[in-house]
């Protein structure tokens, strides 16, 4: 039983990782309607920055945590600025494949300026583990499951109470009605991206910091699929209980299951199964379509 | 089609035919004797360049098939070029079948796994799918990796040069010859596929699928049969160009490569089998003008060559972005505006 809890624990902190990431997904696509496979490049280049800021440059780590978050702020509204304002009313698809070009683009100059090999931040929590439940777990988890309730209180309040939030949901129901109405598509996809930015790279912080950084984190864009996917692509309550959900049944497979590496792909297996049974997820808006 | 003047279609066949007029046959014919005659003079490390990118032509061919005419967009191409060249690899190494068969039998393996792939399809469509081979795609390289009783895992397996009557297959001079003649049969059968009833049955669910079945199209049948057909060439393709390289290991079928598939379409054009070609050449020519020219440079700095792979990748997202920004019908539409001034010239009008 208490290893059973202990799983649940581990599973539930590592799923808070992934709930972050699944947040700023499910923002670009509830504002602007692109399915965005380049968040992790965001996240990643956001755990470069920090690398940058604290390593590089020197600062105290917690100036280097708020620099990177402003810088990935600015980046985000740049990428879109640059690469996707143009695309505005062009088919999702093809959009789509822009957000894989800019993958691409990521991933050669993360190589190009930082090379293959793995960085690492400086300590900045305790490296004891703290027992929780019977469980012990790193202060860094608790501070992703602190950060992932965070992000989601705020998100929930800014699409409810604020007018860009507002302004947000009406572009993604139809971009050319929300113009005609006065809403700037523009504004709303820049901070769209924007956000979406500061979140993937406050999730680089943090998986910088479990594992360590390096190119290899923009796979995490892809790892959060199915979280997304279970909890409806528009659903940011959806967002948190899917990476939740995804962290705690990757964490049993991995234990319980005798195959190599098999947590690697659990998420993509229980991806293809829900696709077949629910794909809009479990909060996410069922399409009807008409003819 | 754009007749040249004086020249009539009297006759539906006339209509149909895809080499119309005698300067079209003349360089349908001088294009297979150039390429007959390209070993001669043309040396072996430019030979292994486009013996490559003749099989990444057969593979993409099949991707133009799925995505640019059954509008099924897959992104885990890389994984069933895997599965041909792993398939293939393991008949003729451990099972010593004859090319041929080892090459066929992984095209219709590769097929069938992508049957099962497209069994998503039926319920799913535009990013969802995509989600779903994607999926797929890491799902089909885990197994790779892990199943090493078979694979090899990441060691990789060799996959050895077939040698016929003699003949040593190993020197690309040779191989290219089977390369080339698959090439053709698998353009000619990409090009019928397109411009038959199937493939207008496929252009019709790409363009509508609703409408399609409205029509009495099978969409079931005929989306799991484009992803028969599609990843059949992508086994075909990653057989040839796995015998080619020798050996073969997990590393060589990333997610990135089942991107640079995309590119080749996106570059090229999707829903022209022409396009293909355009698309690989363009990409051919830029990463090995990019390499040639890195080379020259690391004399003046050292290490410069080193830079090739992740700038190819910065490259390479800035071409997707740049085609879909500025020219998203590729340049299969180039070459037709191209083509449409070469005839009216001097008179545009």
């Amino acid at each position: 039983m208490s290893a059973i809890l202990e799983h649940l624990v581990i599973g539930i902190a590592v799923g808070s990782v992934y709930s972050i990431v699944a947040l700023g997904f499910v923002l670009i696509y509830k504002a602007t309607g692109i399915f965005n496979l380049a968040q992790g490049s965001l996240l990643c280049l956001g755990s470069y920055l920090c690398y940058v800021f604290s390593i590089s440059i020197g600062l105290p780590f917690y100036l280097a945590v708020l620099l990177t978050l402003a810088a990935a702020f600015l980046l985000g509204w740049l990428v879109q600025v640059v690469f996707l304002q143009r695309m505005i009313g062009q088919p999702h698809l093809a959009v789509l494949m822009v957000t894989i070009g800019i993958y691409l683009m990521v991933r050669g100059i993360i190589l190009m300026i930082w090379g293959t090999y793995s960085k690492s931040f400086p300590s900045y929590l305790p490296t004891q583990p703290v027992t929780i439940l019977g469980a012990s777990v790193l202060p860094i988890f608790i501070v992703a499951v602190v950060a992932a309730a965070i992000l989601f209180v705020v998100f929930i309040l800014f699409f409810k109470f604020t007018s860009i939030g507002v302004a947000m949901r009406a572009t993604q129901d139809n971009q050319q009605v929300a113009q005609s109405v006065g809403i700037s598509v523009k504004r709303v996809f820049g901070v769209s991206w924007a956000i979406a930015s500061l979140t993937a790279a406050a999730g680089g912080v943090i998986v910088g910091t479990i594992l360590s950084v390096s190119y290899t984190l923009d796979d995490f864009g892809f790892k959060v699929l199915p979280a997304i996917i279970l909890g409806g692509l528009e659903s940011i309550p959806g967002a948190l209980i899917g990476g939740l959900v995804l962290g705690v049944a990757e964490h049993f497979g991995g234990a319980y299951i005798g195959l190599i590496g098999i947590e690697e792909i659990i998420p993509f297996i229980i991806l293809l199964i829900l696709l077949l049974i629910v794909p809009y997820g479990l909060f996410g808006l069922k399409r009807i379509e008409r003819i | 089609m754009h007749l040249p003047s004086a020249t009539f279609n009297e006759r539906y066949e006339q209509d149909m035919a895809v080499f119309r007029t005698r300067l079209q046959w003349i360089l349908l014919a001088g294009g297979i004797v150039l390429g007959l005659c390209l070993p001669l003079f043309v040396g072996n490390y430019m030979l292994t360049i486009i013996v490559t990118a003749m099989t990444a032509v057969i593979a993409t061919l099949g991707l133009q098939i799925l995505t640019g005419f059954c509008g099924q967009l897959s992104v885990g191409h890389a994984a069933f070029v895997a599965v041909g060249a792993y398939a293939s690899a393991i008949f003729m190494g451990q099972s010593s079948l004859p090319f041929g068969v080892a090459v066929a039998a992984a095209g219709i393996i590769a097929g069938l796994v992508g049957l099962v792939v497209g069994l998503t399809s039926i319920r799913l469509k535009g990013f969802y799918l995509i989600i779903s081979t994607l999926a797929a795609h890491f799902i089909i390289v885990y197994i790779i990796v892990h199943w090493t009783s078979v694979t090899g895992g990441s060691f990789g397996l060799s996959a050895p040069a077939p040698k016929l009557a003699g003949i040593n297959f190993a020197r690309p001079s040779n191989y290219f010859y089977i390369v080339f003649a698959a090439l053709l049969v698998a353009t000619y059968v990409a090009k019928n596929i397109a411009r038959t009833n199937v493939g207008r049955v496929f252009v019709a669910i790409r363009d509508n699928d609703l409408a399609a079945e409205v029509m009495g199209v099978n969409l079931t049948a005929y989306k799991l049969l484009a992803f028969f057909i599609g990843c059949a060439f992508a086994g075909v393709g990653g057989a040839l160009a796995a015998h080619a390289r020798g050996v073969i290991s997990p590393d060589n079928y990333t997610l990135i490569q089942s991107f640079w598939y995309l590119a080749y379409l996106i570059i090229g054009g999707l829903g022209s089998i022409t396009g293909v070609f355009f698309g690989v050449i363009f990409i051919a020519i830029l990463n090995n003008g990019l390499g040639s020219i890195l080379a020259f440079l690391s004399g003046t700095f050292p290490g410069a060559s080193s830079l090739l792979a992740p700038l190819m990748l910065v490259v390479l997202g800035l071409v997707i972005v740049l085609f879909l920004t500025f020219e998203p019908r590729g340049l299969a539409h180039r070459w037709e505006i191209f083509k449409a001034y070469y005839r009216l010239w001097p008179f545009s009008h």
